[in-house]
């Protein structure tokens, strides 16, 4: 069992057993004196005329004052403030004043608006135009949806068709670059090669040679042993591998998944990295206005490798039931984008504290309408 | 001395016990507020259909539409084809995710066109390339005439734009407008009709008389407008299918205009001037009973009903100037909504319901705006010599309407905006264009 817990377990029996039999060694306090003061009573009429003769009573004068004060700068005069403007009444308005007109106003061309006159504005010349044939009728249109045959959601097993490759594309060369203390290689006579906070997230693994992998001493993640003859054979090598390895190094071999570390819970800095990774990969560029007024929170498993393995809507506040699957959708595409685009920053030795992460996407702050 | 210490007691037992509460709440996994989002331009990737036979050209043209109709949006951004890492050869063969990945392409778009006779077909997936999946719903596929190909361009991308949005798309969507050509003091004007993004005109009056403001019917198969054909200006509808039409309303003395259907397209209601006064009324297409909802000195106009059919908002100067007024479809006084500085309106209801769109003219500019529908919020989304007369996107979520250059050679045309402001753009139309009408999503 863990010590801290063990010690907070013995502390808290102790507290409890402190406040149930602590009468027995603390004998009660002596009950505190009473302090007594006199009164006296006195009726209504006597409290009244006491009043009133206190009231009556003149105020004792002002001391002098040792010195005195230098005169205070006259205050300036308050400017008379300008009388509150009327609120403008919606309406009625007081009269009616026309708006002025646009600079040069479109009058002459504006949409000819009808007028009260009576007499028939002369027509344009008819064009040469003749009414073209009939326009097609939507409904009577052939095109159709056709959901059958459906096309297929996946396509077909079939193998991949061997497509022509682009040509690679060489990132250019850019010529040197000045060497300075930021990006000059570190070494022992420099400094320290690596930093001594943990990585956020495990190193790929990277593919031993294939005598190596007989003897690997790390057992694989969450892989099966296809062949248990072979694993048995080289279990004995691998263990000694293992002893070795840990002897010469005491960084902990990788975890099997299922004795992981549990490690202490996120701290607000982790957080904060995890939630600034997905957030820029978080674009509500295509999104519906009502999805900007959409509030989810997303279930997210990942693998140990911090590869995102499902997604659960657990929670949500939207307008309408699109505007949550569009968000959800969105928050998906972040996730899954910040794992592709150089992965998260999860923190490594916490598996246990994010193998399960609940996600907040507030859209709310964006909304345009 | 006791009462101290089992004071001290108490609050040890209650520290003690307030941290045992993170212990048990440990069960709950940890909870991480994600930071504010980014809002940039989604890049996509459309290669080019792939011509599953006898398609030729088609394939390409509706790859190009697609591209269109979503970059157009002022969403998407479409990645080059020059920067693809692998080719799509064939529809169904398995996609490489990485390489779409690498090009940081979030939705592939692959299709297929094939061609035989005069019928065409049109299959596309929309993938989730991060996701490794293909967006649920966006697997589909469309079938017509080859005439109709540009309307499957814009089915696929209106699934499309839905699925990754989740908003309805507009894309298969009409656009009734008047046409104008000759000099600005004598204008000819027809009306036409064409697809959102202003090809596929095609024209349903000559310019024998002057039209103005024409509306589509809820189903789109009918239109209304303003006809000056008797002289006068009068209500008329016509049949797109047929170009039938008939005047509406044609009383002696009266004028008629600013019509527009309720969302049921059983009503009508307009302007009739008679006498000097203009109100608002409610034509009963089925039995043609005619109702006057307003009664005022003043002018009423420019009526649009709510989606539910439950309200009227319409515009009004019975306080000086013109103002936006909303009232219960039954008729009646209405309430004043607009109260900023300046004129409002040709008022519209929002196909969505939550907000209305209007004219605005203040300190000699134009504005298209829109506030809530209890006035609240206003946001001017554009400003010039001269904007007016908005319609909505049927899906509420773009604006198209009039802007007209200043000076003796200003020419009006057509402009899209977004709900945002953001998106501002002109619609190619052949020549000078005016008063758009957007239809219904096509069926």
């Amino acid at each position: 069992m863990d010590k801290g817990t063990l010690f907070s377990g013995i502390g808290h029996a102790g507290l409890v057993v402190w406040v149930l039999i602590g009468d027995w060694f603390f004998a009660p306090d002596p009950p505190a004196d009473v302090q007594v003061t006199q009164v006296s009573m006195m009726t209504t009429k006597e409290f009244t005329a006491l009043q009133a003769a206190a009231a009556s009573t003149p105020k004792p004068e002002p001391k002098p004052e040792p010195k005195p004060a230098p005169k205070p700068e006259p205050k300036p005069k308050p400017e008379p403030k300008p009388e509150p403007k009327p609120e403008p009444a919606p309406e009625p308005k007081p009269a009616p004043q026309p708006e002025p007109a646009p600079d040069p106003l479109p009058v002459a061309e504006a949409q000819p608006l009808p007028s009260a006159a009576t007499e028939a504005q002369p027509l344009p010349k008819a064009a040469d135009v003749v009414a073209p044939n009939p326009v097609d009728v939507p409904q009577n249109t052939d095109t159709s949806e056709t959901p059958t045959p459906a096309v297929s959601d996946q396509p077909s097993d079939a193998p991949p068709v061997d497509q022509p490759p682009t040509p690679e594309v060489v990132p250019e060369n850019t010529g040197d670059v000045l060497l300075t203390e930021a990006n000059q290689d570190q070494t022992d006579a420099v400094g320290m090669t690596a930093s001594p906070r943990p990585k956020v997230r495990p190193d790929k693994p990277v593919e031993p040679p294939v005598e190596e992998q007989v003897a690997a001493a790390a057992p694989a993640l969450e892989t099966p042993t296809a062949d248990p003859a072979a694993t048995d054979a080289s279990d004995a090598d691998a263990i000694a591998a293992a002893l070795a390895e840990a002897t010469a190094d005491p960084v902990p071999a990788e975890p099997v998944a299922a004795d992981l570390p549990q490690g202490p819970p996120l701290t607000g800095g982790e957080m904060g990295d995890i939630s600034s990774a997905i957030s820029r990969k978080w674009n509500l560029g295509a999104s519906s206005s009502d999805a900007l007024r959409t509030k989810v929170v997303v279930r997210v498993s990942f693998a140990p490798d911090g590869k995102p393995t499902g997604f659960e809507l657990i929670e949500s506040d939207g307008p309408t039931e699109a505007a949550v699957s569009n968000l959800f959708q969105t928050a998906k595409r972040a996730v899954t984008r910040a794992y592709s685009d150089g992965g998260l920053p999860l923190p490594e030795g916490k598996y246990d504290t994010w193998r399960v992460l609940d996600l907040v996407f507030d859209a709310n702050g964006m909304a345009l309408r | 001395m006791r009462t101290v210490v089992r004071t001290m007691l108490a609050l040890a037992l209650g520290v003690s016990l307030s941290g045992i509460t993170p212990v048990l709440a440990q069960n709950a996994p940890p909870r991480i507020v994600i930071g504010a989002p980014v809002i940039e331009l989604m890049p996509i990737a459309v290669p080019t259909f792939i011509d599953e036979g006898g398609a030729g050209d088609y394939a390409a043209e509706i790859s190009r539409v697609v591209t269109s109709d979503l970059e157009g949006t002022g969403f998407f951004r479409t990645i080059g084809e020059d920067a693809y890492i692998s080719r799509i050869t064939s529809f169904d063969s398995p996609v490489a995710f990485e390489d779409w990945k690498a090009i940081n392409s979030q939705v592939l778009i692959t299709g297929a066109v094939s061609v035989s006779g005069d019928r065409i077909t049109v299959k596309f997936r929309a993938y989730d390339v991060f996701n490794g999946q293909v967006l649920e719903g966006a697997a589909l596929q469309f079938a017509g005439t080859t005439q109709g190909w540009r309307r499957m361009a814009h089915k696929v991308a209106d699934v499309v734009y839905s699925k990754i949005t989740g908003e309805g798309g507009y894309f298969d969507s009409r656009v009734v407008f008047v046409s104008e050509s000759g000099p600005k003091n004598q204008r000819l004007k027809r009306l036409a009709v064409m697809d959102y993004d202003g090809a596929g005109v095609q024209y349903l009056t000559d310019s024998a008389s002057i039209v103005l403001a024409p509306r589509f019917s809820p189903t789109g198969d009918r239109i209304l407008y303003t006809s000056y054909e008797s002289g006068f200006p009068r209500i008329t509808l016509m049949d797109v299918g047929s170009l039938d039409r008939r005047t509406l309303e044609d009383q002696p003395g009266t004028m008629t205009f600013a019509p527009r259907f309720s969302p049921d397209g059983g009503t009508i209601v307009f302007s009739l001037e008679s006498g000097g006064n203009t109100d608002i009324y409610a034509l009963n297409v089925g039995s043609g009973g005619l109702t006057q909802l307003t009664n005022a000195p003043s002018i009423e106009t420019a009526p649009s009903f709510s989606p539910d059919g439950s309200q009227i908002v319409f515009e009004s100067d019975r306080t000086g100037t013109p103002q936006v007024y909303i009232m219960p479809a039954s008729g009646g006084e209405g309430t004043r909504i607009s109260s900023g500085k300046g004129r409002y309106g040709t008022p519209v209801w929002s196909p969505r319901g939550d907000l209305i769109a209007f004219t605005k003219q203040n300190e000699g500019r134009f504005h298209i705006g829109v506030f809530r529908t209890d006035g609240s919020e206003e946001r001017l989304l554009t400003a010039s010599f001269l904007d007016e007369g908005p319609t909505w996107a049927p899906n509420g979520r773009v604006l198209m309407f009039t802007r007209e250059t200043s000076g003796a050679g200003g020419q009006s045309g057509l402009w899209s905006v977004d709900v945002t402001g953001r998106n501002l753009k002109q619609i190619p139309t052949e020549g000078p264009a005016s008063d758009p009408a957007w239809s219904p999503l096509l069926p």
